[in-house]
């Protein structure tokens, strides 16, 4: 199993409203400490129109993240591919391969709040054609080859034969719209360890049946990640700061469903509660060392291969992160990972 | 008058392909930091054989994270996509660079239009429409927008409701008022200029001759109660070898014969001398100095942005000289009152 870091938004919330600039000197910051510490990737969010400054514009961060570090990976997580013009994307996505000599992990998602796709004139029904419309871009980009009509040719090509490409699901259609491209998978934050395992299962089904070799393939998963040598430490640092993080971000995106599947906003603010709880003891690998290892190892045994181990949230000091971030690189990721086991 | 270094276009040509085109992106711009230019400047170009950048935004970033102090020019196209892409990457930019950035939005050329699947007949109308997108998108208020091409927010069926029927970007830019220039290199874009009075970027294809002109023009019809300032490329080789046009021809025929390619200039690139004597910049320090004085003279320039590095350049001749033409000739002309003994070395 292999460690990326994640995720920054660049949010300057109500409760923590830091200036954005100073934001991104953390993210230098934050970025070469991760890549000191020997992090794989370091993963970035994407949201717009909303209250806080979510960072829009995944491309441009990674671009600063590229100026910042040499070796680290850039991971885009994720860049809601629909709501962009797929040909201003592959030549972004292009030209960050490029400054940063093939650093760059695309990863990709539907997008689901309606006032994104709205502000930009865009249907959210829409979104799923997008989505596929995008990716045989991006192909064709990536190969040089032209992308219309027209006969235009995207260039330079990017550095990496092809770009990673890393398809978020959260839906079993969703799923299998990687499977049938062989496209490496992120899965949600809001699967638990057994529901990942069925998705996973289900990617190596459909792959099979569409004739596609699943067996290089990415298996990621979102997980709220949290290490301290006191389970008590990290308990009071990071549980209440996770809880009201869901609560607001996912209550206002209707991120989270009730049992039925039924998003949840803020107007049922106790089923919310219930889904976040879910969340928080489900979906998270929060302690010590020792928890942590056997909550990756859990998530290893149902076929997930990479973790994008979610420490930064919003308002924990610098400190407090990179300390966390330390001890996730230094005590846990070796236990993990997947060269040492073999050895 | 400031002093630019650029557009950048980190293009591949002969052994360098375009991640190294980059590191020398990066490499000068740390050096222009070090040397007193006061900003550096990313081009944007698209579907071209050299792979010119075609994504300025993503390119500055990176020089963001690399220097500390130096402004960060792009001059993106404008009007292809939804202006609020632009809008968006143009706030990021500014906000990662904490202040930094300029923005100086370009026409797109025929076959960049067609690659876009834009009907040419519109194009003006759709750059103009960014224009005000872009105004009210960088605003500190929300906004709606009702423009013949663009509804912004759409408030299209099956959406939940807007109720408030506009639309904020986020994060806002750092500057209050982000630098919005706007590049003169076609006629539609001078007018535009004027009539939004902002600040004009004239080109390094826009002959000498015609430069008093346009500036002439634009005072004229500009809605502004105060002058302009005025923004002028040029391309600029410095050596103290016998004959520096000898060192640095094949690279300027290079770049003229892509403008020609891409419609941007008319000529014949190969002329090299004709070239220098009415476009280029080139020569031992006092020369560079005399051809800039000239120009200064006809045309009152307050910022020179001076692309130095071309195809096929090494970044060793660039270092040089971009440190002969900081030390030499910059003075001369950031550094009025600079003591003829300091200048001459005490």
């Amino acid at each position: 199993m292999d460690i990326g870091i994640g995720l920054w938004g660049m949010q300057s919330t109500r409760s923590a409203p830091i200036a954005h600039p100073t934001l991104y000197r953390r993210l230098a910051e934050d970025a070469q400490v991760a890549e000191d510490l020997g992090f794989e990737s370091l993963w970035l969010t994407e949201h717009r129109f909303w209250y806080d400054g979510y960072l829009p514009s995944l491309l441009a961060a990674g671009g600063f993240i590229a100026g910042a570090t040499t070796r680290l990976r850039i991971g885009t997580g994720c860049v809601l591919l629909p709501q962009h013009d797929p040909i201003r994307i592959a030549q972004g996505v292009a030209t960050l391969d490029q400054l940063s000599n093939g650093r760059l992990d695309f990863g990709v998602a539907l997008g689901y709040r309606d006032q994104e796709f709205d502000g930009l004139g865009l249907h959210r029904k829409d979104r799923a054609k997008r989505m596929e419309q995008a990716l045989d871009l991006l192909v064709k980009a990536g190969a040089g080859e032209p992308i219309s009509e027209s006969g235009a040719i995207i260039t330079p090509k990017p550095v990496q034969q092809p770009v990673p490409v890393w398809v978020a699901a959260v839906s079993e259609l969703a799923v299998k719209r990687a499977a049938r491209r062989g496209l490496d998978l992120m899965l949600s934050d809001a699967h638990d360890d057994r529901r990942a395992g069925e998705l996973v299962e289900l990617y190596h089904k459909t792959a099979a049946e569409a004739g596609v070799d699943s067996s290089n393939v990415r298996f990621g998963i979102l997980r709220y990640v949290w290490v301290d040598e006191s389970a008590a430490e990290a308990e009071s640092v990071i549980v209440p700061r996770l809880r009201s993080f869901l609560l607001e971000q996912l209550g206002g995106w209707r991120y989270l469903s009730d049992e039925n599947g039924n998003s949840l906003g803020f107007e049922q603010p106790e089923k919310l509660r219930r889904a976040a709880e879910g969340v928080v003891r489900n979906n998270a690998a929060i302690g010590t060392p020792d928890t942590v290892i056997r909550k990756l190892r859990n998530l290893e045994a149902v076929g997930v291969n990479f973790v994008i181990a979610r420490s930064h949230l919003i308002s924990q000091t610098p400190e407090q992160l990179h300390r966390a971030m330390e001890l996730l690189a230094l005590e846990v990721a070796p236990a993990v990972a997947t060269a040492g086991r073999a050895a | 008058m400031r002093f630019g270094l650029g557009p950048f276009a980190a293009e591949a040509f002969g052994n360098l392909d375009n991640a190294g085109a980059y590191e020398i992106v990066g490499d000068a711009s740390v050096l222009a930091e070090n040397l007193g230019f006061d900003s550096t400047w990313i081009a944007e170009r698209y579907f071209t054989r050299d792979g010119y950048c075609p994504s300025a935004f993503v390119a500055a970033s990176d020089v963001a994270a690399r220097t500390e102090a130096i402004r960060i020019g792009v001059l993106p196209i404008l009007g292809l996509t939804h202006p609020l892409y632009f809008a968006e990457d143009a706030t990021t930019l500014d906000n990662l660079s904490a202040g930094r950035a300029i923005i100086a939005p370009i026409n797109a050329v025929s076959h960049e239009i067609a690659g876009y699947d834009v009907a040419p007949s519109e194009y003006s109308a759709r750059f103009r429409e960014s224009l005000d997108v872009l105004l009210d998108a960088w605003s500190a208020r929300p906004f709606h927008h009702d423009g013949q091409f663009w509804t912004i927010p759409a408030q299209l069926d099956g959406h939940a409701e807007n109720r408030t029927g506009t639309v904020t970007v986020t994060p806002k830019p750092v500057q209050f008022e982000l630098p919005l220039w706007l590049g003169g290199f076609w006629s539609e874009g001078r007018e535009i200029a004027a009539q939004y009075g902002l600040p004009m970027v004239l080109g390094a294809v826009t002959a000498t001759e015609d430069l008093p002109g346009f500036w002439r023009a634009y005072d004229h019809d500009a809605r502004r109660g105060t002058r302009a300032p005025r923004i002028l490329i040029r391309d600029v080789y410095v050596s103290a070898a016998d004959d520096p046009l000898e060192e640095c021809g094949a690279a300027f025929a290079q770049q003229f014969a892509n403008y020609a390619e891409w419609g941007l200039w008319e000529g014949d690139a190969s002329d090299v001398s004709a070239l220098a004597a009415n476009r280029l910049i080139v020569g031992s320090p006092d020369q560079v100095i005399e051809t800039i004085q000239a120009l200064d003279a006809s045309n009152g320039i307050d910022h020179l942005i001076c692309r130095m590095h071309f195809p096929g350049m090494s970044f060793a001749q660039l270092h040089a000289s971009m440190t002969l033409f900081a030390r030499e000739v910059i003075p001369e002309f950031k550094m009025p009152d600079l003591p003829h003994q300091i200048r001459q070395g005490v």
